[in-house]
């Protein structure tokens, strides 16, 4: 391997690293916001479940990502570099604004912007990256229609029982199995585009064969590097996740992260990158609206939607500098 | 006034109008979801109904 080979994956991996510490909020902000776990248990919590998704899941995500956005022939190292500075770069701008945005577009956005940058918009590819907009905006629909169908569900059961304090109890367990599948989602769906990413190098650059699937320590490396990047934590977007966008209680928390991990499995499976933080933000806005539109704070709603809207162009525009200042150099 | 009937109906609006747009292995999706939009403004209709009766 060359050291320009070697210096992509670990950038790749610290992608996925601020991929795993952006991201902790998704799994983790309604568990600490309804006061199941603490902060720190909750992290330890979904960084193991991050890591032993790879058991259970297929790498069809990666293939999406290596093979679905550009030709993979325009991904040299220098594209896929810059591509990841866009998407790093995005990924701190948005976690020092405290804007829950998805990593996933982030990478999206950059390596097209690389792309473009070095070889024109001819290398985008139609079909992929119109699979990937079409469930930008399905994501968080789904989630919060699952989500809202759950906790319509659970209120249509237990709206007769008395003892409320026994049923959060109840629920407050149930929230840890819930943050349990979210995570295993998030682990899955997440790791695999980093998978994605060195796997178009590795590919790019003749190391594995263009029909091969992805080699195991790609596999584990990625899952380490998502649970070590949860472990650590984002603080400043739990804080909006968890309480800011509506108040939440243990059934509605549990609903939330049940619905959010059903769609994450679905389109893992169907090899469908899309944003955990889009999903749960849904399934979170489809609990609060169980009440009423009111209980949902739609400024701080509105504001998560615009960093959505802005993650991809911004991501690009990054990316975009990055390469041509990489090809000046190189 | 409860809004959210007419706020799922658009929603529901949203994943009809990406049926065309969606690839033809994930089309049904974006009718499920319209679906279940359609449903879930029913209901939340229902509900309203019910609390002001």
């Amino acid at each position: 391997m060359t050291v320009g080979l070697v210096l992509v994956i670990v950038v790749a991996l610290v992608f996925d690293f601020t991929n795993g510490f952006h991201d902790a909020a998704n799994s983790i902000a309604t568990v600490v916001g309804t006061r199941v776990l603490s902060p720190r248990v909750a992290v330890a919590w979904a960084a193991f479940f991050n890591f032993v998704a790879f058991l259970l899941f297929g790498t069809k995500v990666a293939a999406t990502i290596a093979k679905g956005v550009v030709e993979p022939g325009v991904l040299t190292i220098g594209v896929v570099f810059a591509g990841l500075v866009g998407a790093i770069g995005w990924n701190l701008i948005t976690f020092w604004l405290g804007l829950p945005t998805s990593s996933s577009h982030a990478l999206v956005g950059g390596i097209a912007g690389a792309a473009v940058a070095r070889a024109g918009g001819h290398v985008l590819l139609e079909d992929g990256l119109r699979k990937i907009g079409v469930f930008i905006v399905l994501s968080p629909l789904i989630g919060l229609a699952l989500a809202l169908s759950v906790a319509i569900t659970i209120m249509w059961i237990f709206h007769r029982v008395r003892r409320v304090e026994r049923l959060n109890t109840g629920f407050r367990r149930g929230q840890l199995l819930s943050a349990a599948m979210f995570s295993l989602g998030h682990g899955a769906n997440d790791a695999q585009k980093t998978m994605g990413v060195i796997l178009a190098v590795l590919i790019a650059t003749g190391h594995v064969a263009k029909t091969a699937g992805v080699p195991l320590w790609v596999v584990l490396a990625a899952h380490s590097a998502i649970g070590l990047g949860t472990l650590t934590g984002g603080w400043r977007i739990v804080k909006t996740m968890g309480s800011k966008i509506t108040r939440l209680q243990p059934v509605g928390g549990m609903a939330a992260e049940s619905a959010a991990a059903a769609a994450l499995f679905f389109t893992s499976a169907a090899g469908i990158p899309v944003s955990t933080t889009h999903t749960i933000t849904g399934a979170i806005v489809g609990v609060g609206s169980t009440q009423r539109l009111s209980a949902v704070r739609w400024g701080v709603a509105g504001r998560v939607v615009w960093a959505w809207i802005l993650t991809i162009p911004g991501a690009f525009l990054i990316a975009w500098a990055v390469s041509l200042a990489v090809r000046a150099v190189a | 006034m409860d809004r959210r009937a007419p706020f799922f109906l658009v929603f529901a609006a949203i994943g009809f109008a990406l049926v065309p747009a969606a690839d033809a292995d994930h089309r049904w999706v974006a009718v499920a979801v319209g679906c279940a939009f359609i449903v879930l403004a029913g209901l939340t209709a229902l509900d309203s109904w019910s609390r002001h009766r």
